[in-house]
């Protein structure tokens, strides 16, 4: 659906600025009516590639092709048109002050000139569908953010688009309405077959309701794959950094505070241990501490599902003798659990 | 006060009012597209012309950093030229627009300027023309600064309405002056002064109202 082609976008230096490469040569594939997130931190030019989808940048290089059109290669007036059949939604929302929720919603409708007997059934059908029938008539000072960015999504679907844009549409939520508005664009893109492609700087984002993943970083993409594959066995240390904020994956920070990179003057190693697909139920801990005669205390745990799929997180102690023999490394990964080397404790 | 004084200063105000409003309409009506172009017409904006962006601006500096009374002697060959005179209250109106149309333009440029970019981006993504971004989201989101700075230029006029009694313009402030100063009654100069008083109180009341009303960035209780 959507096509990225070796893309690359460089602002030109300026008197007061030396040239900046926000995007080079980013290839992307997003499937219809799949989700696809796009992680990294600000900076690494995420922005810069969904606001090439729909023509608000201008590629350097390289072509994005939209449903097989050309986004560079079209005329303002064609390019107009085009923009109708992509919505987008934004960090800050950007609701006009100065009119309802209603009238928000009517806004891409009046400027395709649609005929407002048209307008008002589809405006209010798109109203229920965000469950704001009620704020029909508020102004955005009177609604809440989350509120605010369903008006948001209601206005992004007013001209029937194929594709949805999301900025950072969350970023500026709280964690429960986080959860409801990802909610209602899942429930978007499965009853609307609408194909979604978001960025963000939060992997739990990307977990929640992304089918693949590409994570940027200095305006590369340098990892991309299903969300299961890059969360549960993460290539690259840019992807990793992400998966530390996910619940479970933490150190304990009176831990963490102890934490020394090596053995010397220490007795027990910490290691994390990544469990996926049908062996993440198996009884790997007791057999571990059974057969290899080891002591080994969990510290930390979480059992986690994408998409349906469980995966589960411990961080665990061993003692610095069976790291260094690399025996438990060996049986750990006989039963295909991941292991990560975390550091060393007295 | 004599009956006659009364009525003196009721056609004075009216005249005043005359002047003011008219020139304030003409002057809204330039000034508030120049300012909308001025506002939109930077590098890499809307309407882009950095060039003649940079030269309206120039003019617009240039009129509105000449002292009023000296804009208005200046003036008169165009005045004669477009009003037929360059005496009287109608004459007036001429430099008196001059004068209000590139403050309006400021007032408009700014409210405009103080509107969330985000929302231009945002409507370009929906597909809008550049006018269309103008029209139904620009000045409806920057309407209440307007307002206010349309209530400001109007209150500006009042004073300069009072300077055209030097090209023979009625009004309140040529009443003052030719009764009040040059024949010593100090009753019809208090009496000019507390009219105008109360026009300029009446006219920032009715603004700010009016920008309470169009202002939905205020929640109502």
């Amino acid at each position: 659906m959507i096509r990225v082609e070796s893309l690359s976008r460089i602002y030109p230096a300026t008197a007061k600025s030396v040239a900046v490469t926000a995007l080079k040569d980013v290839d992307i594939a997003v499937r219809r009516g799949e989700i696809y997130g796009v992680i990294g931190r600000s900076g690494a030019g995420k922005s810069t590639l969904l606001r090439a989808v729909n023509g608000l940048e201008r590629p350097t290089s390289g072509r994005v092709l939209v449903d097989g059109v050309d986004i560079g290669a079209l005329t303002d007036s064609d390019l107009r048109a085009e923009r109708r059949k992509i919505g987008m939604i934004f960090q800050h929302f950007n609701l006009l002050s100065s009119r309802t929720a209603y009238d928000n919603v009517a806004l891409p409708l009046e400027f395709a000139g649609v005929d407002r007997a048209v307008i008002r059934p589809r405006v209010e059908a798109l109203l229920d569908l965000v469950g704001l029938s009620d704020k029909r008539d508020r102004y955005p000072v009177e609604l809440s953010g989350g509120q605010k960015q369903r008006v948001g999504i209601a206005r992004a679907l007013a001209t029937e688009p194929k594709v949805l844009l999301s900025d950072e549409a969350t970023s500026a939520l709280d964690p429960e309405t986080t959860r409801s508005i990802l909610a209602l664009l899942a429930e978007i893109n499965r009853t609307l077959g609408v194909t979604i492609m978001l960025i963000t700087h939060e992997m739990a984002v990307v977990k929640d309701v992304a089918t693949r993943v590409g994570v940027m970083e200095d305006g590369l993409l340098i990892e991309e794959g299903d969300v299961y594959d890059v969360v549960t066995r993460p290539r690259t240390d840019t992807a990793r950094s992400f998966l530390g904020t996910l619940a479970g994956r933490e150190i304990p920070p009176g831990l963490a505070a102890r934490l020394r990179p090596s053995p010397e003057g220490t007795t027990t190693a910490l290691i994390r241990l990544g469990f996926t697909g049908s062996r993440s139920t198996e009884p790997v801990i007791s057999r571990l501490s059974r057969e290899l005669g080891l002591d080994v205390a969990v510290l930390q745990g979480q059992v986690d599902e994408i998409g349906g799929r469980p995966f589960g997180t411990l961080i665990v102690s061993l003692p610095n003798a069976a790291l260094a023999d690399g025996s438990a490394e060996r049986f750990l990964a006989h039963y295909d659990v991941a292991t990560e080397r975390l550091g060393h404790v007295a | 006060m004599s009956p006659e004084l009364l009525r003196l200063i009721l056609a004075a105000t009216l005249d005043t009012l005359y002047m003011v409003a008219v020139s304030g309409l003409i002057g809204t009506l330039v000034g508030g597209p120049l300012g909308v172009f001025l506002a939109t017409s930077g590098r890499g904006e809307l309407f882009a012309a950095p060039t003649t962006n940079r030269v309206l601006g120039v003019v617009v500096n240039a009129t509105r950093s000449t002292p009023f009374i000296i804009l208005v002697v200046a003036i008169i060959p165009f005045t004669r030229l477009i009003a037929g005179t360059s005496i009287g209250t109608t004459a007036a109106i001429v430099p008196l627009t001059i004068a209000a149309a590139p403050f309006i333009a400021r007032i408009v440029e700014a409210a405009i300027r103080e509107v969330d970019q985000g929302l231009i981006e945002a409507s370009q993504a929906m597909g809008a023309t550049p006018f269309q971004i103008v029209r139904k989201v620009l000045v409806p989101e920057a309407l209440p600064g307007i307002t206010l700075g349309l209530t400001l230029t109007v209150v500006s006029l009042l004073a300069n309405s009072a300077m055209v009694g030097a090209v023979g313009g009625g009004g309140l402030g040529d009443l003052g002056i030719r009764y009040g100063y040059q024949r010593f009654m100090p009753e019809v100069m208090a009496m000019v002064v507390l009219v105008l008083v109360v026009l300029v109180q009446g006219v920032q009341s009715l603004g700010e109202t009016l920008a309470k009303r169009v202002n939905r960035r205020l929640r109502r209780p």
